[in-house]
């Protein structure tokens, strides 16, 4: 990982950091861990049952197909098979899953996860480069880990842009609302938005 | 900054000034095209000051300084040009037109102070500032030194003629420098009067101001003082002509009265030649601002048009798309009920209505694209530039002609369309044309369809190098091309030439060996000149032209000339398409690509080098099966069918399982993220669902290569 340091200042420059050396992070759950993207990529949550998917043929097996969304079509990534925590086949969607519409510099583009968590906030002395032993395909996607209390998470099941800030609909300080819920120590695997968006074609195909 | 991104006045000054840019150095060619016969056009002349003087107006109320001292400059150059202070030379115009390509590039970047912008103004500045300011002596020298310089002393040109001061009074000083050289032309003046009623003169006045144009210069319209009637507004138009007074009202508006004014045409003068534009020193230079004296002429600029951001319009499109999808939703319903209920059980009203509908709908669609119809000349004007600097550059002799200029294609298009143009143009003019020549760039609409050439009578393209040049790139398909040729030449017949086998083989298959020009990989930067230089970037040209449903063609003989053709849809907002069904997926056709459809029979297939071909009527066609080329798993039915499709000359025969049907439908692009995935010109959403528009172009492009 020779590149960190310059792959991690590519990655600052899409997630400004709040006052106060925070970052606020989308959070989700992929095959039982916890993944997140920065907040500001983040524009809406769409249940899986409430759209259809057009398969996209000739394109990558992560790309799980084309979703219409109020006008615009956008690819529908594969998540677990783009980060190799699967190999099962994209389609038919997992029908409880969710997905995370986010937009990274003016292209949008659809997530699709297991279940969403959160929004959480993370102080810089907090947030970590990934562990050495990740694999290294893993390792291009993982920009940071970030470690919180499961009490400082906003639980958010929708989200819809415009509606303020993703406090959830749990409102109130997050304390409160855990409903005195015990302290427990959390990891997130922050992933590098340009890297998923990166689908790997050459500018102009060759032969 | 002292300004705001968001700021909406700020976009509404970035396209303003976009327009005036556009039509300033639209305007700086016409003058130089008027300059090479030695005529330099009084109304091109004003409008371009105006518009240099708009421009300075605007970028000065914005904050942009730089920009306002480069137009400045150019309204100051102008406006000597006007009064024939001084000539259009080349370099006066190459500084124009530098300024032009400065000032646009602060308008992209919204900004003037990158640093990267600095050279060009400081270059520009001081190109304008060497032409407008430079003392007589240095400024390109006006044809005829010698003539006599005006009597500056004088209030008149000609012995006899004293102008009323009154009206030299309210006469701007070019209007008064026009006058001036019209009494030395020996032209007689006159006044027109002509009166209008309140509330139509505007109208009225432009009318008759354009009717006189026609037989006369008009040198000022001015409020007459000789007011009688109380309702309505009076006006003297003055005007110079050689035409004979008795004839010269029979064209305009009745209830207008010539009147004689001040000269009479100098019975005996011989007629003089008019001479050729840069007379000796101006009456008495005028220090005051340029403002003052033009109001008078800017202060009439009635606009009729609203600027529109592009993005609003789609907006509205893609609601009026849904709005025809719900249509056909109401339609099917009706259908259901006549079916489940009966015929009569459908109130005639219910049809009617769905009838006006539809109607009504279709015309609003149309009106929609009509409004983002725009004329090619706006991408034209672009590309008339960049081969005239190009030539320059090079020092070749190149005729530009423009031919179609206004045909209407969506602004989006032309926006699109302008980069492949640019490099089609720039090859013909580099590579095509040795050191003479013409460039003819032609548009023209053919149904739905909008046909766009690049044509150069050049050396054309020689398919021997354009083969010799694939198979040493190794692409696909070149090998087995030159293969054949070999094998022919080996199979030579006694009395047969060599020569004539080849010559017939490359004449034969040209097109097919054209069709490597196109492919990645034919030609780079670095080797410019493999094949007249032809084919360079010649594959992005194609896929950019694909990705606006387009196709692109070429033509070309040895020694006469070459030939790009491109095909573009009229407006990419709405297409009528052919849904087909493979497998579980369905699929739209562009209509306009497909020529006909029918059955598949097994007896119509057979194979030729391993590839399948129909023989449809006394054509042999490849026929690509759209299950296999997408890689799609479901089984094959029974029966199937082919949808013919195809453009000019290259034909195929799509296999799929069943014709779903037409339909309208919105097409939207893949975005840039799956810019890489080929095969599909777009998306269309049908309501319930979003089905793939098949790419035809290069699906046959494939097929051919395969």
């Amino acid at each position: 990982m020779a590149d960190t340091s310059l792959a991690r200042k590519a990655g600052l420059g899409d997630t400004p950091p709040l006052a106060g050396g925070e970052h606020a992070f989308f959070t989700f759950w992929l095959e039982g861990e916890e993944y997140g993207l920065d907040l500001s990529l983040v524009r809406e949550i769409v249940k899986i049952k409430e759209i259809s998917v057009t398969p996209l043929p000739a394109a990558p097996p992560f790309i799980a197909g084309l979703l219409s969304l109020r006008g615009t079509v956008i690819p529908l990534v594969n998540l677990k098979l783009r980060l190799g925590l699967s190999s099962a086949p994209s389609l038919p969607l997992p029908e409880g899953g969710r997905i995370v519409v986010c937009s990274f510099r003016e292209d949008a583009f659809g997530l699709v996860v297991d279940r969403v968590s959160g929004v959480v906030h993370v102080t810089n002395d907090r947030l970590e480069d990934p562990p050495e032993h990740m694999s290294p395909a893993q390792a291009e996607f993982i920009e940071r880990i970030g470690k919180y209390d499961v009490r400082e998470r906003h639980r958010v099941t929708e989200y819809v842009p415009g509606e303020g800030a993703p406090a959830g609909p749990e409102s109130g300080p997050p304390a409160a609302a855990a409903g005195g819920r015990p302290s427990a120590r959390r990891i997130v695997a922050i992933l590098r938005a340009q890297k998923i968006v990166d689908f790997g074609f050459e500018e102009v195909e060759g032969g | 900054m002292p300004y705001d991104p968001a700021d909406r006045s700020l976009t509404d000054f970035i396209a303003e000034a976009e327009e005036l840019l556009e039509s300033l150095e639209q305007d700086i060619l016409t003058l130089g095209e008027g300059a090479a016969v030695g005529e330099l056009s009084g109304e091109v002349l004003n409008r371009i000051f105006r518009a240099a003087h708009t421009l300075k107006g605007v970028s000065g109320m914005y904050g942009f300084e730089r920009m306002t001292r480069l137009s400045h400059l150019m309204e100051e150059a102008f406006d000597s040009l006007r009064m024939d202070r001084l000539a259009y030379s080349p370099s006066l115009r190459n500084a124009l037109l530098e300024t032009c390509q400065v000032l646009r590039e602060v308008i992209r970047q919204r900004a003037e102070d990158a640093a990267d912008l600095q050279a060009g103004f400081e270059r520009c500045q001081a190109a304008l500032d060497a032409c407008v300011h430079a003392p007589a002596a240095a400024a390109p020298a006006p044809p005829p030194a010698a003539a006599p310089p005006a009597a500056p002393a004088r209030a008149g040109g000609g012995e006899d003629v004293v102008i009323d001061p009154e009206i030299l009074k309210v006469l701007t000083e070019y209007e008064e420098h026009v006058l001036r050289k019209n009494i030395k032309s020996g032209r007689a003046l006159y006044k027109v009067h002509c009166g209008f009623s309140l509330d139509t003169f505007d109208k009225g006045l432009e009318k008759v101001t354009e009717q006189l144009k026609g037989v006369s210069e008009v040198i000022s319209v001015l409020p007459s003082t000789s007011s009688g009637d109380e309702s309505a507004l009076e006006f003297d138009i003055l005007i110079a002509t050689d035409r004979e007074p008795d004839t010269l009202l029979d064209n305009v508006e009745p209830g207008c009265r010539l009147d004689e004014f001040l000269v009479k045409r100098p019975p005996k003068t011989p007629p003089p030649p008019a001479a050729p534009a840069a007379k000796g020193g101006p009456p008495a230079p005028v220090e005051d601002s340029v403002e003052a004296r033009t109001q008078a002429s800017t202060i009439r600029s009635a606009s009729e048009t609203v600027r529109v951001d592009i993005k609003k319009l789609d907006n509205l499109m893609n609601i009026v798309g849904e709005m025809i999808l719900f249509k056909t939703m109401l339609n099917q319903a009706g259908g259901e009920l006549a079916a489940r209920l009966g015929a009569k059980a459908i109130p005639p009203s219910f049809m009617k209505a769905n009838k006006e509908l539809e109607r009504r709908l279709k015309d609003l669609q149309n009106r929609m694209m009509e409004v983002r119809l725009v004329p090619l000349s706006q991408g034209f004007s672009r590309l008339q530039r960049e081969i005239r600097k190009l030539r320059d550059q090079l020092g070749k002799q190149i005729e530009v002609r423009l031919e179609g200029e206004d045909t209407q294609l969506d602004k989006l298009l032309v926006e699109e369309l302008v980069d492949p143009l640019m490099h089609l143009v720039r090859n013909a003019v580099d590579h095509g044309i040795r050191t003479i020549g013409t460039v003819l760039l032609k548009a023209s609409q053919v149904g739905n369809h909008v046909a766009v050439e690049v044509t150069d009578d050049g050396v054309g393209i020689d398919p021997a190098r354009v083969l010799a040049t694939a198979v040493g790139r190794k692409l696909p398909y070149a090998e087995e091309m030159k293969g054949e040729l070999d094998r022919q030449l080996e199979a030579l017949e006694p009395g047969q030439a060599r020569e004539d086998v080849r010559t017939r083989f490359l004449r034969e298959r040209k097109q097919d060996i054209f069709g490597f020009l196109f492919q990645p990989g034919f030609s780079t930067k670095t080797e410019v000149t493999t094949v007249s230089g032809r084919g360079v970037g010649l594959d992005v040209v194609k896929t950019k032209i694909a990705g606006l449903s387009g196709h692109v063609d070429v033509r070309s003989e040895i020694g006469k000339g070459t030939t790009f053709l491109i095909t573009l849809p009229i407006t990419l907002a709405i297409i009528q398409v052919l849904l087909v069904q493979v497998g579980e997926q369905q699929f739209a056709i562009p209509l306009a690509s497909v020529l006909e459809t029918r059955e598949l029979g097994r007896r119509d297939i057979s194979t030729i080098e391993q590839r399948e071909v129909m023989q449809l009527r006394d054509r042999t066609l490849p026929l690509v099966r759209v299950r296999r080329f997408f890689g799609l798993n479901s089984t094959r039915p029974e029966r199937q069918f082919v949808v013919v499709v195809g453009y000019g000359e290259k034909k195929m025969g799509l296999v799929v399982d069943e014709l779903v049907g037409q339909q309208d439908v919105v097409i939207k692009s893949l975005g840039r993220l799956l810019r890489g995935v080929r095969g599909f010109a777009g998306a269309a959403d049908l309501g319930s669902r979003t089905i793939l528009v098949l790419d035809v172009g290069h699906i046959i492009s494939s097929a051919h290569r395969m």
